[in-house]
């Protein structure tokens, strides 16, 4: 260990690397992370240069050390906890918003420039860019290597990631899509070769450090707008949803129910109660004067246009049994609601903190987050209800939202634990055996793929010879398993 | 496990439930997300915040990571300023969750600085944190202002240390106040320390007698309402104190700015004078703002003094920027105290104001140094000051 902190001080001044117990163990967990097994990493390194993480990357290949990268460290599946020990590469200080490009739209970041710091500049600049569920004070480049839902789902033909540059531990510095030839810039995901970029997408870190990306921005428009419709129920807001987005009338599209309502009515209030409706037996069946869903589209565009788009989708809302809700309506009966939608939607401003992680007085689990065919989804709210109503306590709800156009549907069904970690001990235990098995069974019954990895190398087994595949590029480009093996999945 | 200290079952949620967003270093949109936590500005690596505290306490608790001076290291660049309390959606508690740490490296003999250690033993020894030759409490007040206490004050003045030993400029204008208004009131020489030193340094049990003196001090005056102008000591009073003493006080607690906003709306306070025409801006006390929620009264009263142009700094109320001044920041580390305080001197300066004003004696010092660094002539008040300034004589 002397010798390999020896190594790391050659290329990182003092005050960027550390081996301080104290500082170490502040890098050792995250929630996901149970109780009793925070794991601390033997050193950290704060990297500012492509050339400093790919030095970093040369030593600990040397020393066959295990190397976890971090953006900003945002996380709730321990995806950047260095559960195998070695060295930690936070990569905070490489924060620059290198461009803002609005001929071609898009913007080329570090990894530790934060959500607030690119819509901010966005902002200025009249463009915004995707925003996910996850904090504001999360990375854009890191989260869009996991491909999140959030307020562009829809629009991203296919995602919005460019251009990469990546350092791996064989292959050294490299540079995907349009970024590949010297002269040809960062705007494009494909040139005439194979995909790259998306070979690091959904990696977790596994194949190397992203160190710089162009990601995709999206202009504002002339006139940009929340049209908000109401559904009694989920197969005919699927309907909605998917027709709208197929057919171009909304660049995204989400389907909350009744229980978000309440919830950002609890955030608005800065409530730490959750209130009496929240706990009820029947979560299906929404209190008086809630809709049972709300479906929350942003439309943007000429002025013209937008009006125009707003008409059919409210005609469309209605055929199929909904309603469409004006925003007079919704600022004065769902104040919380309309703010929390407003912000995200159309202001493009990431709300503060992040919805998911609201109740301070509960605990939070992650959910069930998968993405499925439109016909298929409606049969997984099905099954989500009744599981819940056998195995989860009160309260439970969903988004659902149409990814990647309305090929597929992205659904997050969320419990809350509303006790402390002390008095739910079983339960959450109860609880992470039914996920256990939850993504196999969905896999199986209903064509639902996992969202996001979560650490279950049989899941990634089920994927026959594509494995195989994937497996051959991690030996070319890492073959000594240094990166990020916690992950489990090489 | 093991578990290498008792903690409640809200901060043993707590310190597992951080996401590690990030979210408690910064401010929200109405301060374009600035960074707000000064340990991270300072420390760089994510340990040195709230989040990062979070997943340290962890491993102290079981035992993972030793009690070191690594750890104090850490812990000691907090300002207390609590932005992360108010910025994190996940959790609460989180000053509470350091002080606990360490109140533990004491338990675990893990020496204070030894700045810390002088102020604590001051402070226990002295009653105030200061070291030397201490000139009695109430020196701060000129001989021929001293009055026979009134036999029924209407108010209890609690000085606190930095007022009645370094920036006595503040007693003297709020006693100038009180008496131009012909309120009656209290103050006592036997007034200790309230406590904050010794709570912020892991000395809680000492603390604790600290709050026991004062509530009998207090409560003997027969005053039905004690008055700071440090908010520091009126957190304590509010916060702590009750849990401290095992009761409620038998008097209200008010910051100057709560009380002078209250006598102006009583009718009481009328300030006629007006002063020569400045832009003036204010700085949020930390443990006034965040500490207290009080964000309105002073700017209240501020903007009611005539001849002030007003103007808000950048980081304002809940996503003000701290001073630097706090959680004995500038004992331990004086220079990055004055790096922050410089920091927020050109904020200030930037709105175009030549007055920076604070409603807090630990604000006003540290910000004093800083703006000596910031071009043009800059002057620091607390709003008291200004208040006595535009009562007029």
């Amino acid at each position: 260990m002397r010798e390999l902190y020896r190594a790391l001080s050659s290329v990182f001044p003092k005050d960027r690397i550390s081996e301080d117990e104290a500082v170490l163990a502040g890098y050792s967990a995250d929630s996901s992370i149970p109780p009793g097994f925070s794991a601390a990493p033997s050193a950290v390194v704060l990297p500012v240069t492509v050339e400093e993480v790919k030095h970093l990357l040369q030593i600990a290949d040397r020393f066959r050390i295990p190397v976890t990268p971090l953006a900003r460290g945002s996380n709730i599946a321990g995806m950047a906890v260095p559960v195998q020990g070695g060295i930690v590469a936070d990569l905070r200080l490489m924060n620059k918003i290198i461009e803002i490009n609005k001929d071609a739209a898009y913007a080329l970041v570090e990894p530790g420039v934060t959500f607030h710091e690119l819509s901010a500049e966005l902002k200025k600049a009249g463009f915004f860019c995707h925003l996910p569920t996850a904090a504001g004070g999360s990375s854009p480049l890191a989260n869009y290597l996991m491909r999140p839902s959030g307020n562009f789902s829809a629009g991203w033909d296919p995602d919005p990631l460019l251009s990469l540059e990546v350092v791996t531990p064989q292959a050294g510095i490299i540079k995907t899509g349009s970024a590949s030839f010297e002269t040809a810039g960062w705007r494009a995901r494909y040139h005439c070769f194979p995909d790259v970029t998306g070979l690091f997408a959904n990696s977790y870190g596994t194949l190397g450090i992203v160190t710089k990306g162009a990601v995709k921005i999206f202009d504002r428009g002339e006139e940009e707008r929340l049209i908000l419709t109401t559904f009694n129920s989920f197969p005919p807001a699927v309907e909605y949803m998917k027709n709208i987005v197929r057919r171009n009338l909304a660049q995204s599209v989400t389907f909350w129910t009744w229980g978000w309502n309440v919830f950002h009515e609890m955030m608005r209030a800065k409530s730490e109660k959750m209130p009496p409706e929240m706990l009820k037996p029947d979560q299906k069946t929404p209190p008086p004067g809630i809709p049972f869903g709300i479906a929350s589209a942003r439309v943007s565009g000429y002025r013209e246009v937008v009006e125009a788009q707003q008409n059919v989708m409210i005609r469309l809302a209605r055929e199929l049994g909904g309603d469409f809700m004006e925003e007079d309506e919704a600022r004065e009966k769902h104040p919380g609601c309309y703010e929390y939608l407003k912000a995200y939607f159309v202001e493009g401003i990431h709300p503060k903190p992040g919805e998911e992680s609201q109740i301070r007085a509960g605990l939070h689990l992650p959910g069930c987050l998968l993405s499925a065919e439109p016909r298929n989804v409606i049969e997984i709210e099905k099954f989500m209800w009744n599981l819940a109503e056998k195995h989860f306590k009160p309260p439970y709800f969903y988004r659902a939202l149409p990814y990647c156009h309305a090929r597929e549907f992205f659904f997050a069904f969320v419990v809350y634990v509303t006790g402390s970690l002390i008095e739910e001990r079983e339960y959450l235990q109860h609880l992470k055996g039914i996920y256990g098995k939850l993504y196999r069974d969905l896999l199986r019954n209903y064509g639902g793929v996992m969202f996001r990895y979560r650490k279950d190398p049989a899941f990634f087994g089920m994927t026959g010879t594509y494995g195989e595949l994937v497996r051959n590029i991690k030996k070319l480009v890492d073959p000594n398993n240094i990166m990020n093996p916690g992950m489990l999945l090489f | 496990m093991e578990h290498s200290f008792a903690i409640s079952e809200n901060l043993y949620t707590a310190m597992h439930k951080c996401t590690r967003c990030g979210q408690c270093a910064y401010g929200n949109q109405n301060a374009g997300f600035s960074s707000l936590c000064p340990m991270q500005i300072k420390g760089k690596f994510f340990s040195f915040s709230a989040g990062g505290m979070m997943q340290l306490a962890r491993s102290l608790y079981e035992g993972k990571a030793p009690f070191s001076e690594s750890v104090r290291n850490i812990l000691y660049l907090c300002t207390t300023c609590g932005a992360c309390e108010i910025n994190c959606g996940v959790i609460e508690g989180q000053v509470d969750l350091f002080t606990l740490v360490k109140k533990e490296l004491v338990n675990k003999g893990v020496p204070l600085l030894e700045a810390h250690r002088m102020v604590v033993d001051n402070t226990v020894d002295k009653k105030a944190p200061y070291g030397g030759r201490l000139p009695e409490r109430c020196e701060w007040l000129p001989r021929e202002k001293r009055q026979k206490p009134a036999s029924k004050p209407e108010v209890f003045y609690y000085v606190g240390c930095v007022s009645s030993y370094r920036e006595t400029d503040i007693p003297n204008a709020f006693v100038n106040i009180l008496s131009k208004l012909g309120i009656p009131f209290a103050i006592d020489d036997q007034e200790w320390c309230c406590g904050a030193p010794l709570y912020f340094a892991g000395h809680e049990k000492e603390a604790r007698e600290f709050a026991i003196h004062n509530v009998e001090v207090i409560e003997k005056s027969g005053a039905h309402a004690a008055v700071f102008t440090c908010p520091t000591c009126a957190l304590m009073f509010k916060k702590y104190y009750p849990e401290w003493i095992k009761r409620e006080p038998q008097f209200g607690v008010l910051h100057s700015t709560e009380y002078l906003d209250r006598l102006s709306e009583q009718g009481r306070l009328k300030l006629n004078v007006s002063l020569d025409s400045e832009v003036v801006t204010y700085h949020d006390p930390c443990h006034l703002g965040r500490g207290q929620g009080i964000y309105d009264a002073p700017r209240k009263i501020l903007q009611s003094i005539k001849g002030v142009r007003y103007k808000e700094a950048n980081r304002n109320r809940e996503n003000s920027f701290c001073c630097g001044g706090g959680g004995l920041l500038p004992t331990g580390f004086p220079t990055i105290a004055d790096e922050l305080a410089l920091e927020r001197a050109l904020e200030m300066k930037n709105t175009g104001a030549h007055v920076f004003i604070s409603a807090c004696p630990a604000c006003k010092e540290n910000l004093k140094i800083a703006a000596k660094k910031v071009k043009g002539r800059t002057r620091v008040f607390d709003l008291t000051e200004l208040v006595s300034e535009a009562l007029g004589s």
